[in-house]
């Protein structure tokens, strides 16, 4: 922390919160202190904290506008200065106004007539091209937003506004709070739908995601807006993307889709049956199911290229001596280790515990598990009785993933890529009304 | 308004009328602020957004459509430089700061009555009460453009007390303007 860190985080919790808002709000927080405001937004109290940082941010605004001139000062300065004004004719003004005057142009000699006339008629051909365009797509733009067809689970909201079945979306951002299933379809019959938490912008024949999960069955040119890359499907398919701290990955179930890669800059395909994962990595997109009882040990192999994986299963712990061990292991076979008991799941290195939660509930029974990659040396685990996601971290590529206990586990999937199309997706649609 | 303000925009259009545009702007800049800080979360970048739009709008002024509400029209502006900024800013310059704006674009306030202008006038006279290092304080920042360590030394105290004491501060103003508009209503 720096000399100037706020209250004492231990102090008062309450006024350390606000003391983090207030910084936020004023872009002043060093990296540990916005590490503890993305804690509180993480944790237990996250309603709350945001609720508190949402109306800190509100008021800074506030202040600014009733104290300071800096807004309206700034856009005269970059007026005066030329910045992104291509017509003088406003800067002129604005700067009579504060009694300043802009420095005049030297008179420049007139074109020579002979040389200017063949250019008339291409300018009379260009202007009428525009004009038509212009028309066309206008004409085009007024009919092709999409209609919601179904909304459930959870809150779905356009500024402050519940989204409603049969209502047509325009251009504002909407978002999805947890749990909740929106599906969109557009007059061409080209559908979305998008799972909360989520955030998005419908757009004429494109939908940008800026975090969450959403399935799409579209027709071709439709584009993907995305935090890290953009796709337009190249003709009809149905495709899954998900999107989590501004890495995204794409699969294609059917069709083709191009976009950009980051890397070479170059524009490639992902086809039917592929995955990409953050507009660099094209791979198989794998989604296994592993049916019944697993007693015995159980062994995952990890595509440490595929960037994007994810494992998710259901433990038994029946009895009190129950353990599940998953180990993560690199390619030069170093381990680390989450033994998943009955009250508690703890993390080991070798014969160090590195750190050990308590899980709430009824000790025995069944808990699902859910581990999700986050970069190529970490994942996430979240798990039923656990208020928290852990990060679990190697460090190098995850190479493989094993399970081993005195328990039984069911029902595991694992899976490259994002999660496969669900059977509540596209529900209500295909112009159902 | 509205129409009035479509009045004014079509005059900045079509008669490069520069009042008629300083009027929209001086009628619409708060709507633009605030609605787009509620789209990003982020105070600084908010206000960056808003004075691109308004230098934007004038540039394009002859693309505004009669009838339609300059508002809107403003809004799409700003919405589309976000979403510029959404695709710009890629992974290799994601930081903490866009992660915790995720997380609260994931709880955005449902209460569409936080941005109206009517708190505005109650934080305006709020302020009136506000006297002495207090007052300087809030100059200081938020008129002055200092950072709470720059205003620390012109005060002569802690940083930390710095920071501390503005948010306190704020905080008391905060509630003073809400209890104004909750008695108002």
């Amino acid at each position: 922390m720096s000399p100037s860190s706020p209250s004492n985080s231990t102090d008062n919790p309450e006024q350390y919160l606000l003391d983090l808002a207030t910084g936020f709000a004023l872009g002043e927080l060093n990296d540990a202190e916005l590490k503890d405001l993305y804690e509180h937004l993480r944790n237990d109290d996250a309603e709350e904290a945001a609720k508190l940082t949402w109306k800190v941010l509100a008021h800074t605004l506030d202040m600014r506008m009733k104290l300071s001139p800096q807004f309206l000062d700034t856009i005269r300065h970059r007026i005066e200065h030329g910045d992104g004004v291509k017509d003088d004719a406003f800067s002129g003004g604005i700067l009579g106004r504060i009694g300043k005057k802009r420095a005049q142009l030297d008179p420049i000699a007139a074109i020579n007539d002979e040389v200017r006339r063949p250019l008339a008629p291409l300018l009379i051909i260009a202007t009428g091209l525009i004009a038509v365009v212009t028309i066309i797509v206008l004409s085009m733009a007024s009919v092709v937003q999409p209609v919601v067809r179904h909304v459930s689970g959870g809150k779905v909201n356009q500024e402050g506004a519940a989204v409603e079945v049969a209502q047509v979306i325009d251009h504002r951002q909407i978002a999805l709070g947890d749990h909740a299933v929106l599906t969109l379809e557009w007059p061409n019959g080209d559908m979305a739908s998008v799972q909360g938490p989520a955030t998005i912008l419908a757009r004429e024949q494109g939908l940008t995601l800026f975090n969450g999960q959403a399935w799409f069955d579209v027709g071709p040119n439709f584009h993907i807006g995305l935090p890290d890359f953009g796709a337009q499907t190249l003709k009809p398919s149905r495709l899954a993307v998900d999107s989590q701290d501004h890495v995204s990955s794409l699969g294609v179930e059917v069709g083709t889709v191009s976009y950009k890669n980051t890397q070479t800059s170059e524009v490639s395909m992902v086809e039917a049956g592929q995955a990409l994962w953050n507009a660099s990595h094209v791979f198989k997109w794998q989604n296994q199911r592993l049916e019944g009882i697993r007693r015995d040990p159980l062994s995952l192999k990890l595509d440490p290229v595929a960037g994007q994986w994810s494992c998710s299963f259901t433990v038994s712990l029946v009895s009190s001596d129950a353990v599940l061990r998953c180990t993560a292991a690199n390619k030069r076979n170093e381990e680390v280790a989450i033994h998943i008991e009955p009250g508690s799941i703890s993390a080991h290195k070798g014969e160090k515990e590195l750190w050990r939660f308590q899980l709430s509930g009824t000790p025995r029974g069944q808990r699902r598990v859910n581990i999700r990659s986050q970069s190529l040396s970490s994942c996430v685990i979240s798990m039923s009785g656990l208020d928290k996601k852990i990060e679990w971290h190697i460090d190098t590529p995850i190479d493989r993933i094993s399970m081993q206990g005195t328990v039984a586990v069911v029902n595991v999937r694992y899976g490259t890529g994002p999660s496969p199309i669900p059977d509540f997706a596209f529900v209500q649609g295909k112009n159902s009304d | 308004m509205a129409d009035q303000l479509d009045e004014w925009m079509c005059l900045a259009r079509d008669e490069e009328d520069h009042d008629a545009f300083a009027a929209v702007l001086n009628e619409t800049h708060h709507l633009i602020r605030a609605t787009t800080l509620r789209e990003c979360a982020d105070g600084d970048l908010a206000e960056e957004i808003a004075q691109e739009t308004f230098v934007r709008a004038w540039s394009k002024r002859h693309q505004y459509r009669t009838g339609t509400s300059p508002r809107a029209w403003l809004l799409s502006i700003a919405r589309s430089q976000l979403l510029d900024y959404h695709r710009r800013n890629n992974r290799e310059h994601r930081h903490l700061r866009d992660l915790i704006r995720q997380e609260l674009m994931r709880r955005t306030p449902d209460d569409k009555d936080e941005w109206t202008t009517a708190r505005l006038d109650a934080l305006e006279e709020c302020l009136t009460g506000v006297a002495g290092d207090q007052r300087e304080l809030l100059d200081l920042v938020h008129q002055q453009g200092l950072t709470t360590d720059a205003a620390a030394d012109v005060l002569g105290i802690k940083a930390a007390a710095c920071r501390k004491r503005l948010s306190r501060l704020q905080q008391t103003l905060r509630q003073c303007a809400e209890k104004r508009l909750q008695d108002k209503l």
